[in-house]
């Protein structure tokens, strides 16, 4: 017996230990993606006061908002200087962790947080059970197909709640770029005029915490810029309280690294909060009237569509979703383009028909398609979970985002400049987008699963028509701003454009036609975009 | 040859630690030394409501997921009181509506000793410590219909079995599941915030089991209970879909019975049924399982009572399987 006890001990201990080492071990990723070294541009681009905004703004706007600062000569910033040596003092570990975090550079940072709260945001709403509350549509949906519009004066689609499909995460990526690229520019512009050093160098007896002794002049501050004009679009964009807070959180810790840094002075931080709001508030006028009040449209709406094609004998799209979902933002063909004339765009839009869907050509595509579904490979498949960027992720437009981010750090480039890139990268994508829904609700083309229903895919089916493909209008778009911006990569973009529209096809949820004629559309939409970028003063 | 068809009820379930509680690892039986249990199980394993999060609900665009298995077993006695065991199952998924497409191949393999550390009167204290593989690359990230999640496992079970008069048994085992990380196909992903890799974490897991009921060499009738709790707090988000790094949990009864044929040479037939009565992502499945097994013996040292050396049952004097006590010191 007494073997018997002193056995059990040692079993339980080492069952014990065992136990406990095991689930002692914690649980990490070797890279979160969001890493980031500090950031030091090879080039400041200290000109770029200079290049042509989105808004048409010009530092003459700003007159009254920004005003000559204080001479680093004067009490008063004498003063500030006295209050950055004390929050200098005040360094500590939450304040260096933030430091580490915006040092890697702001509008990369500012894409990452759009890119987390998109895929966040991105889950299309449970069918209503309540009956109570909607007998009209089996689904809630965005405040502007719903007839109570009062709340709904700012941010037409996502007020009730946001859901960043594609198309809305297009437009929100492209406003973010929009306004950040719009507000640096003019960053620049008075950094120039106003020349004034940071307190670091004012004051030798000050030295910089972590971050690099700044290159450009202080007043007005960049930092400051950038957190109040993303903290302000994306709390439109995203106005659930908990999104709300998360990024007030991260506007506050831009705002100020610097100062705690201190490179920065609070008169050059407040001046910067207030040319932010003053741009957001000149971009967040196109915002609001660029036509996306209407993009979710009606259900009489849904019904022309859809008549329009059986009166001409061919096969309308229907939701295969069960209850029937209305289309995915069916008028956002309508909203308003950044690099190319509206009327160009449809035109362009419904510049490649589809094939009639009683033609034996469409019956070999639906036999493609099946042929894809029914003979997958595992190649094949990583190649269509690798592009899906589906509910719940940051979308296609966020995929070319974090694309883009690669080449963009490996370049080293300056806050403005990145944010130029950006702005050309998903102001293409936009029209991309909104060109792309021209057609899609032009055509009205059903889906290879509605045609065949033994086609089973691989990925989940979109709520909405099937031609073009918006991957490959979105991939082409992408791939041809990218390339113009970094030549020396343009055989990988193309070539990743080519594998994500071929994706779609793989995963049996588009026809080849779709594939197509979404790559073709989409590379002249890009290079509406590269134009733009070849005449905006940064080449 | 017992209860190994428990596996397959448990590759049935959502991709959990698939084969941490098979039968065979979790129950106080041994192959005696020198035999060798080999078997083949089909399970069939249907939910149609599911539990995202704690949100009870259906989603008609799935319907009805089934997912069946055909898994291979084998538990062979190196001494009456170490055993080594595997299982490799073959797993296809099929939903009844929507558009989706299922998904089928072979998937893990599971290696596992089983070692019986103390004997205590009707009382078997066990061992068991193994581990788990995937056999090849299939698609772990497109729940619920991937068969499996590509994790590489550990694990360490503590198993109690205590002998009862009239054949009677109980059995309670808990086992630890180490799961490392896995790598998906795609490189961006949301769970508790956003991720720019294709790196996933995957919690631990700890299952808890207990049965009660007749075991004798020809007949076995058992009623069974199951709990698991993954690790972490990440629940599915309303209306998305499941994803592998989710806390899954669940509560479970079910049966087992079998039978020795003996005009079939004792080959054996095991039907088990299962039930998920609460969980947390996790589908309401229920299960059954069919199986066939034989005990082969290769021992040189046969004796009289050859059926009954075939496998072992230390502690078990209440008749039936009479075993002779100073064998299992």
């Amino acid at each position: 017996m007494k073997t018997i006890i002193t056995k059990n001990i040692k079993l339980t201990i080492s069952a014990f230990l065992l136990i406990a080492g095991v689930s002692s071990c914690e649980k990490y990723l070797d890279k979160e993606g969001t890493e980031l070294a500090a950031l030091n541009p090879t080039n400041t681009d200290v000109a770029a006061g200079a290049w042509k905004t989105y808004t048409g703004t010009v530092v003459a706007d700003y007159a009254t908002v920004i005003t000559t600062p204080d001479a680093v000569t004067s009490a008063n910033y004498l003063k500030e200087i006295e209050e950055v040596k004390t929050e200098v003092g005040k360094i500590d570990d939450t304040r260096r962790e933030a430091i580490r975090y915006w040092n890697g550079g702001g509008v990369l940072r500012w894409n990452q947080i759009m890119r987390e709260l998109v895929a966040k945001n991105n889950l299309p709403p449970a069918e209503n059970t309540d009956f109570s509350k909607s007998t009209t549509f089996p689904y809630p949906l965005p405040s502007s197909a719903t007839t109570a519009a009062a709340d709904n004066a700012d941010n037409a689609v996502g007020t009730t709640f946001p859901f960043s499909n594609p198309p809305y995460a297009a437009r929100a990526y492209a406003y973010m770029s929009v306004a950040q690229y719009d507000a640096l520019v003019m960053t620049m512009a008075l950094k120039a005029k106003y020349a004034r050093k940071a307190p670091n160098a004012v004051d030798a007896s000050i030295t910089p915490v972590i971050v690099a002794a700044p290159k450009l002049n202080s007043f007005p501050s960049e930092d400051a810029v950038m957190a109040a004009v993303s903290y302000e679009f994306m709390k439109r964009l995203f106005p659930r309280s908990a999104d709300t807070l998360y990024l007030y959180k991260k506007k506050e810790e831009q705002k100020w690294f610097k100062l705690w840094a201190g490179v920065s002075t609070r008169s050059d931080i407040e001046a910067g909060e207030k040319l932010g709001k003053a741009i957001y508030a000149k971009v967040f006028a196109r915002f609001r009237t660029d036509g996306m009040a209407n993009a979710v449209g009606t259900q009489a709406k849904w019904d022309s569509l859809a008549n329009r094609i059986t009166e001409k004998g061919e096969v309308a799209w229907k939701s295969m979703e069960d209850a029937p979902r209305p289309p995915m933002l069916a008028m956002y063909g309508n909203v308003a383009t950044w690099n190319m004339d509206k009327a160009a765009l449809n035109t362009l839009s419904t510049s490649i028909p589809p094939l009639s869907t009683k033609s034996a050509e469409f019956k070999a595509q639906v036999a493609e398609v099946k042929y894809y579904t029914e003979n997958p490979t595992r190649e094949r498949i990583a190649i269509v979970h690798y592009w899906a960027d589906g509910a719940g992720t940051h979308a296609p437009p966020g995929h070319w985002n974090q694309i883009a981010e690669k080449a963009i750090v490996a370049a080293k480039m300056s806050e403005v400049r990145t944010a130029r890139n950006f702005a050309l990268l998903n102001t293409a994508m936009m029209d991309a987008a909104v060109s792309c829904w021209y057609t899609k609700s032009y055509y009205y083309y059903p889906r290879p699963s509605q045609m065949d229903n033994g086609i089973k895919t691989l990925t989940g089916l979109p709520n909405f028509p099937s031609y073009t493909s918006g991957h490959s209008t979105f991939s082409a778009a992408a791939a041809t701003v990218l390339s113009y911006i970094f030549p020396e990569n343009a055989a990988s973009y193309q070539a990743q454009a080519d594998e994500a529209s071929k994706s779609r096809l793989y995963g049996g949820i588009h026809y080849k036609m779709d594939c197509d004629g979404g790559l073709k559309i989409g590379k002249a939409v890009g290079d509406k975009a590269v134009l733009r970028g070849q005449s905006d003063g940064a080449q | 040859m017992k209860n190994f068809t428990k596996f397959s009820l448990l590759a049935m379930l959502i991709f959990t630690s698939l084969f941490a509680n098979a039968q065979m690892m979790n129950d106080g039986i041994f192959m005696a030394k020198g035999s060798l249990c080999g078997g083949i199980t089909y399970t069939n394993d249907s939910w149609k409501n599911y539990w995202e999060g704690s949100l009870y609900r259906e989603n008609k665009n799935m319907g009805t997921v089934t997912t069946q298995s055909v898994a291979l077993m084998g538990n062979y006695g190196i001494s009456d009181k170490l055993n080594v065991l595997f299982s490799l199952p073959y797993i296809t998924t099929k939903p009844s509506a929507g558009v989706l497409h299922g998904m089928s191949g072979v998937q893990d393999l599971t290696l596992a000793v089983k070692y019986r550390l103390v004997q205590a009167g009707n009382l078997s204290v066990i061992g068991s410590v193994g581990g788990s593989i995937p056999t090849n690359n299939y698609v772990a990230d497109f729940m619920p219909f991937s068969i499996g999640n590509q994790s590489k496992t550990v694990f360490a079970r503590g198993i109690l079995y205590y002998t009862l008069p009239a054949n009677l048994a109980l059995t309670v085992n808990g086992v630890y599941t180490s799961r490392a990380n896995v790598r998906v196909d795609r490189e961006m992903y949301y769970s508790d915030k956003g991720y720019f890799t294709n790196e996933m974490i995957m919690p631990d897991v700890v299952n808890f089991g207990a049965k009660l009921g007749h075991y004798s060499y020809r007949w076995q009738l058992e009623g069974t209970y199951d709990q698991q709790v993954t690790g972490g707090s990440i629940d599915i988000r309303r209306n998305d879909m499941p994803g592998l790094c989710n806390k899954f949990d669940y509560t479970r009864v079910g049966f087992i019975a079998s039978y020795r044929v003996p005009a079939l040479k004792d080959l054996q037939i095991m039907i088990t049924g299962g039930k998920i009565l609460s969980g947390r992502n996790v589908g309401e499945s229920t299960t059954f399982s069919i199986g066939l097994s034989k005990i082969v013996g290769f021992s040189k040292n046969k004796t009289s009572d050859s059926q009954n050396r075939l496998i072992c049952r230390p502690g078990d004097n209440h008749g039936g399987m009479e075993m002779k006590k100073e064998e299992h010191k």
